[in-house]
């Protein structure tokens, strides 16, 4: 699928805990099909250089993107009211290969890293799959509403602070889950617990990776992740290599 | 209208070229448009044995432009000329090479290579930061500039562009030197050196530390580093640094360049360089200018 320069309108924006917010745009046009884990390099107010922002939910007419408040760029993004117009190169990168021959299918996210999971789950429903989900405390959880519920099997939530479900990481309840294939996507420290227990239980896993991004299609090679191909280390480029590379192959 | 631009005696049909490290090899961009439409293409700087670069982070935004510590990553000449030469030359547009090194011979050497293909141009960088020993060392004096360029002159059989770095004295004295060398036409201007900070973390937002700053912020400067260096040299100048707009490449044009240069605009936005080339077409026609070549030099300075 060639990426197109789409034009969006934000039709609601909501914010849950103060810093992580659910932004639904619409199309006038039809969007192209968008693949699990793919992303889009938004236009944010103000700044030059786009922001690339993994999709949450699309269909042909309708986009959702949760955006983390971390800088200047995503603030200014994040403060525009329903009607605000920008513009957004999509669908970018390579999505999680969906394995269907996998039993249990285990998605394990972290906060704004839940996010380009849940599409693994809602465009594949014959696939049986377990979320584990992580986020600081309960506000944070509503950034997702009930959406994984309603595409999972089986979700587990998890809080740093207690304040709902399991207390601690959702990175504890790996060996309750058992995973054929695990998807990841979140900190640094959630992905170096999944890729050890991946190496040690011989799980699949596939992760998306984040990088400081130029012009998101390839082309000017600031992207880098450190990624071991063939037994040597490279840096390849989070846009159009990633954002998802097998786990092991991760230098964390 | 005619917007049709010699230089070295390559003809190109319009005055928009990419600038080297913005463009890959162009095959990116042929997704969004039709690059071949485009006068010319440069390809990423090009060492003799593939590089990997510098560690991330490689990017900062900074007000009105950014900084770059990429390091040169590239497959290496011998790869470019099997797959992506082929490709580059498929668009139509001039295809131009950019040959960087860390030493004389590899300078040479990859000239030479080079000179065996059908690339329409060489460009040679020797004004890198981001690379120890990328080629800088050449470009900063004169001395330098003249040693290496003559060194290429002999082995090189295409038309052979030099590309002067800004991070020096007076500029202009570099562009006479590679003119005196043999250059055919000279293109300025690199990356500035500079660097970003992160106050909270204090360290700095590059992981080498410094990088090289393009887009708008470095316009004027690039402006008027190409006036002075039209008025030093009667070989052809590209001028770049910043351009976003055909009234931008119409500017560079008045200061004395044949042809220019886009390269971070296409990072900010993936058809910026078509757009410019619509934008610098519709102003010609709007004010009745009838060969874009009438604008080179063309500056009221009294």
């Amino acid at each position: 699928m060639k990426p197109v320069v789409a034009q969006l309108t934000i039709s609601k924006i909501e914010c849950f805990d103060g810093s992580v917010y659910r932004v639904e745009a619409s199309s006038d046009t039809a969007l192209p099909n968008i693949a699990a884990g793919q992303f889009a390099h938004i236009k944010v107010p103000g700044k030059s250089l786009r922001r690339p922002i993994c999709v949450y939910k699309s269909d042909e007419h309708t986009i959702t993107f949760i955006v983390a408040d971390v800088g200047e760029g995503t603030h200014a993004f994040v403060t525009q009211k329903a009607g605000y117009k920008f513009d957004a190169i999509l669908p970018l990168g390579n999505g999680f290969p969906i394995l269907q021959d996998k039993k249990n299918i285990v998605l394990l996210g972290g906060g704004t890293g839940c996010a380009p999971l849940i599409k693994i789950a809602g465009q594949n429903p014959s696939l049986h799959v377990t979320a584990l989900l992580g986020f600081r405390n309960a506000a944070a959880m509503g950034t997702y509403k009930n959406d994984f519920d309603r595409v999972c099997k089986r979700v587990l939530y998890c809080t740093d602070d207690g304040s709902y479900g399991h207390h601690g990481f959702p990175t504890d309840l790996l060996a309750e889950v058992s995973p054929d294939v695990l998807y990841v996507c979140g900190a640094y420290g959630m992905m170096k617990t999944a890729q050890d227990y991946c190496k040690k239980h011989g799980v699949t896993g596939y992760a998306s990776m984040e990088q400081r991004m130029g012009c998101g299609v390839g082309a000017c090679l600031v992207c880098s992740v450190n990624i071991m191909v063939d037994g040597e280390q490279k840096l390849l480029r989070a846009c159009a290599d990633g954002p998802v590379f097998p786990l092991e192959d991760i230098v964390l | 209208m005619n917007m049709k631009t010699t230089i070295a005696g390559v003809q190109f049909k319009n005055p928009i070229i990419t600038a080297s490290g913005t463009f890959g090899f162009g095959r990116e961009y042929n997704n969004f448009y039709d690059v071949g439409l485009l006068g010319g293409i440069c390809s990423k700087g090009l060492t003799l044995e593939p590089r990997q670069g510098n560690q991330p982070v490689r990017i900062a935004e900074t007000p009105s432009g950014m900084l770059n510590s990429v390091g040169l990553q590239n497959p290496g000449v011998e790869y470019f000329i099997q797959n992506e030469l082929p490709f580059m030359k498929s668009t139509g547009a001039v295809v131009i090479a950019n040959a960087a090194g860390s030493c004389e011979a590899d300078y040479v050497r990859i000239v030479q290579m080079l000179s065996d293909t059908d690339v329409d141009m060489i460009e040679l960088n020797i004004s890198c930061p981001n690379v120890k020993k990328g080629g800088m060392a050449f470009g900063v004096d004169p001395e330098g500039v003249e040693h290496i360029v003559k060194a290429v002159r002999h082995v090189c059989k295409k038309p052979l562009i030099v590309k002067l770095t800004p991070n020096v004295a007076d500029i202009s004295k570099n562009a006479l030197a590679a003119q005196n060398a043999g250059a055919d036409a000279i293109s300025l201007i690199n990356t500035v050196a500079a660097m970003a900070v992160d106050y909270k973390t204090r360290r700095p937002v590059l992981n080498a530390v410094t990088g090289g700053l393009s887009g708008p912020a470095v316009k004027p400067v690039a402006l008027r580093m190409v006036y002075q260096c039209y008025k030093a040299v009667n070989i052809p100048i590209i001028g770049m640094g910043g351009i976003v707009s055909g009234t931008d490449a119409a500017e560079f044009m008045l200061c004395g360049a044949a042809a220019v240069q886009v390269g971070t605009a296409n990072i900010f936005e993936p058809l910026a360089a078509i757009n410019i080339l619509n934008e610098l077409t519709n102003l010609c026609e709007h004010d009745n200018i009838t060969n874009v070549q009438s604008l080179v030099g063309g500056l009221r300075v009294d």
